[in-house]
């Protein structure tokens, strides 16, 4: 009887067309069940899962280009809860190329530390999948599904070395602090939703521009989400999990989660603050630069007194998420007829870093001794006389991490802070500028101490050996660090073609 | 607009009214005769043999946590099954993805042995 009663709203079914915009993240979630079974088939031949992620991934790749071309000035998909638009697209190419590599570093990895599980690479699969619909989300609620699918996948994986006290002290203290994040996010959304009536940021950024007086629980809701979202880009204060998670997650998943959140947390940052609260920027501004000046004092300085190279990483990627934050706190704001805008030094920083970071650790992921990383500084003592070429990728990374031309580190910062000094924030970019400075001490203490001879010639080494596998991914790194940094204009006209087509568009009278 | 909450403000009188007053004049009035055999844990009427805080076998909560997850997935199935003719053969496929990504599960944790009790 029910079944014969009129709806009261008349049902409206996505069209075929909302599926086929969808492909990249289709194909990656339909690769994470396939991975799932394909475990439970190959038994011990688990390079063949490694395989299949890799093929899964280069799928998805291939599909975020396409819609790259085919997505033009971007519409919105699912009846406005989805964009389809060329930022999306560039996040997804990043994040898609990142997960590649760490799955060509993980399988040599996962056996020198006897925690080779096929679960591992379904559950990149999943996290990568949640960090695609953080990147294209436009209604709360899909911003809530991914972050929540990137979350509980990177609980598991830094818990993955279960036998070890540090990875479950990790994956706990990660869920812990992680549930509080959701938390507040839910609250900010719920507070968000409370004032303006809708969950889709399009109808939320229309809310809010016809608005005159901000209500302040409307701003309430706006700094909770903030903090949310700080929480998963480890912004200073909300950053204090990240150097034990850091260290004692598994090095391939530090690899991984170090990279991928951060790009998908600025990618929904940008969305949501940059774009959605646009009309709210001058209430905003003040909070988001705080914490980005906080973040690349507090990391600089904490990098400084590090020991190992996991926790100097780990301070770093603090300070490196205050310099992109740089770029969020500037808005929309650009006084000046120049083509670089905030949003386009996010895009351009959130490239550099994750080939740089992706590097950077996966030198400490290939060279891992039989059972235990080998991160402390000692350890990486006359690498270079024994594993050249490894020690000058791991050169190249950390001169591209502080920020050297022509790597893509210097060109990175260089947009970031060019942007805020058109929009007149020059101190924001003098503080970034400050902490880049005292960043090059610690990078290239690690560089000197590789080129040091090492202690006693006679000592066994127990650096692993660099497998094809692991080198490609070490090449297509070191190749993306300086090829990107020579060739700056592919990313850059990339990153601004992104950023001219984002959804949700900016009312134009502002 | 703020009136409309005046109900879940009376709600929260009664709810606090009888949460106080209830167990409080069932304080005052009851008669009070205690006895060891009142304060034994309730077994359905049997006497109590041993202690019940001892150690589980693991496979209890994994049995649990498995029967949670599918038990909460299909409840999906009913809100489906209201409209699933208006939703046409759309409905169809969109469960028919849904239970299929369920039965993965179910095959994942089977053939990992998570079923099997020793």
């Amino acid at each position: 009887m029910l079944a014969q009663s009129a709806p009261l709203v008349p049902l409206v079914t996505p069209s075929a067309n909302d599926l086929l915009d969808l492909l990249p993240e289709l194909i990656v979630g339909f690769g994470f069940i396939a991975l799932m079974l394909l475990d439970l088939v190959v038994g011990r031949q688990r390079w063949w899962l490694a395989v299949a992620a890799i093929v899964f991934l280069a799928a998805g790749f291939g599909a975020s280009v396409w819609g790259w071309f085919d997505s033009g000035n971007g519409h919105t998909l699912y009846f406005g809860s989805f964009a389809y638009d060329k930022f999306s697209m560039f996040i997804n190419c990043v994040l898609l190329f990142s997960s590649a590599l760490v799955i060509l570093i993980s399988p040599h990895y996962l056996n020198r530390r006897g925690i080779h599980h096929g679960e591992y690479y379904a559950l990149i699969l999943a996290a990568t999948l949640g960090m695609m619909l953080l990147a294209g989300a436009m209604s709360l609620m899909v911003i809530f599904l991914g972050i929540e699918g990137l979350s509980l996948s990177l609980y598991i994986l830094s818990g993955f070395s279960r036998t070890e006290e540090r990875s479950q002290e990790a994956a706990l203290k990660y869920l812990l602090l992680g549930g509080f994040a959701s938390g507040f996010l839910l609250y900010g959304m719920a507070l968000v939703y409370g004032e303006t009536g809708h969950t889709q940021l399009q109808q939320i950024g229309a809310a809010l521009h016809s608005t005159t007086q901000a209500d302040p629980m409307l701003l309430a809701g706006v700094v909770l989400i903030f903090v949310g979202f700080a929480f998963k880009a480890s912004l200073v204060p909300f950053h204090t999990w990240t150097p034990d998670v850091y260290q004692g997650a598994p090095t391939s998943v530090t690899t991984f989660m170090s990279v991928t959140t951060k790009v998908a947390a600025f990618a929904v940052i940008v969305r949501v603050f940059t774009y959605t609260f646009v009309s709210l920027y001058s209430h905003w501004e003040v909070i988001v630069a705080v914490v980005a000046i906080a973040s690349i004092v507090v990391g600089n300085v904490a990098a400084l007194t590090q020991t190992h190279v996991k926790r100097m990483l780990a301070y770093s990627s603090i300070a490196q998420a205050g310099y992109i934050l740089i770029g969020v706190a500037v808005g929309t704001l650009s006084n000046t007829s120049s083509s670089i805008t905030g949003t386009t030094g996010v895009l351009y920083y959130l490239a550099a870093y994750a080939v740089t970071q992706i590097g950077a650790f996966a030198v400490i992921t290939i060279m891992a001794g039989r059972g235990e990383d080998l991160d402390s500084y000692d350890g990486l003592r006359g690498l270079a006389y024994r594993r050249p070429f490894v020690a000058a990728a791991m050169g190249l990374f950390l001169l591209s991490l502080g920020g050297f031309p022509p790597t893509v580190g210097f060109f990175g910062k260089f947009f970031v802070f060019a942007a805020a000094v058109n929009a007149n924030l020059t101190l924001l970019a003098l503080w970034g500028i400050a902490g880049s400075a005292i960043s090059v001490f610690y990078y290239l203490r690690v560089a000197l101490l590789m080129y040091q001879r090492p202690k006693d010639e006679q000592q066994e080494y127990p650096w692993s050996r660099t497998t094809i596998a692991g080198g490609t991914a070490l090449l297509a790194a070191a190749a993306g660090t300086l090829v990107f940094g020579i060739l700056v204009a592919v990313v850059f006209n990339g990153a601004q073609a992104a950023q001219n087509a984002i959804l949700p568009a900016i009312a134009s009278t502002r | 607009m703020l009136s409309d909450y005046a109900p879940i403000l009376v709600f929260l009188g009664f709810v606090l009214l009888f949460a106080i007053g209830v167990p409080s004049l069932s304080a005052a009035l009851g008669p009070r005769k205690p006895s060891p055999a009142k304060d034994l844990p309730y077994e359905s009427g049997i006497v109590p043999r041993e202690s019940a805080r001892r150690r589980f076998s693991v496979s209890f909560y994994v049995t649990a946590m498995l029967f949670i997850i599918f038990d909460v997935e299909s409840i999906f199935l009913f809100p489906w099954a209201t409209i699933v003719r208006q939703l046409k053969v759309f409905g169809i496929v969109e469960i028919g993805i849904f239970i299929a990504t369920l039965l993965v599960g179910l095959l994942y944790v089977w053939r990992k042995g998570a079923l099997r009790w020793d």
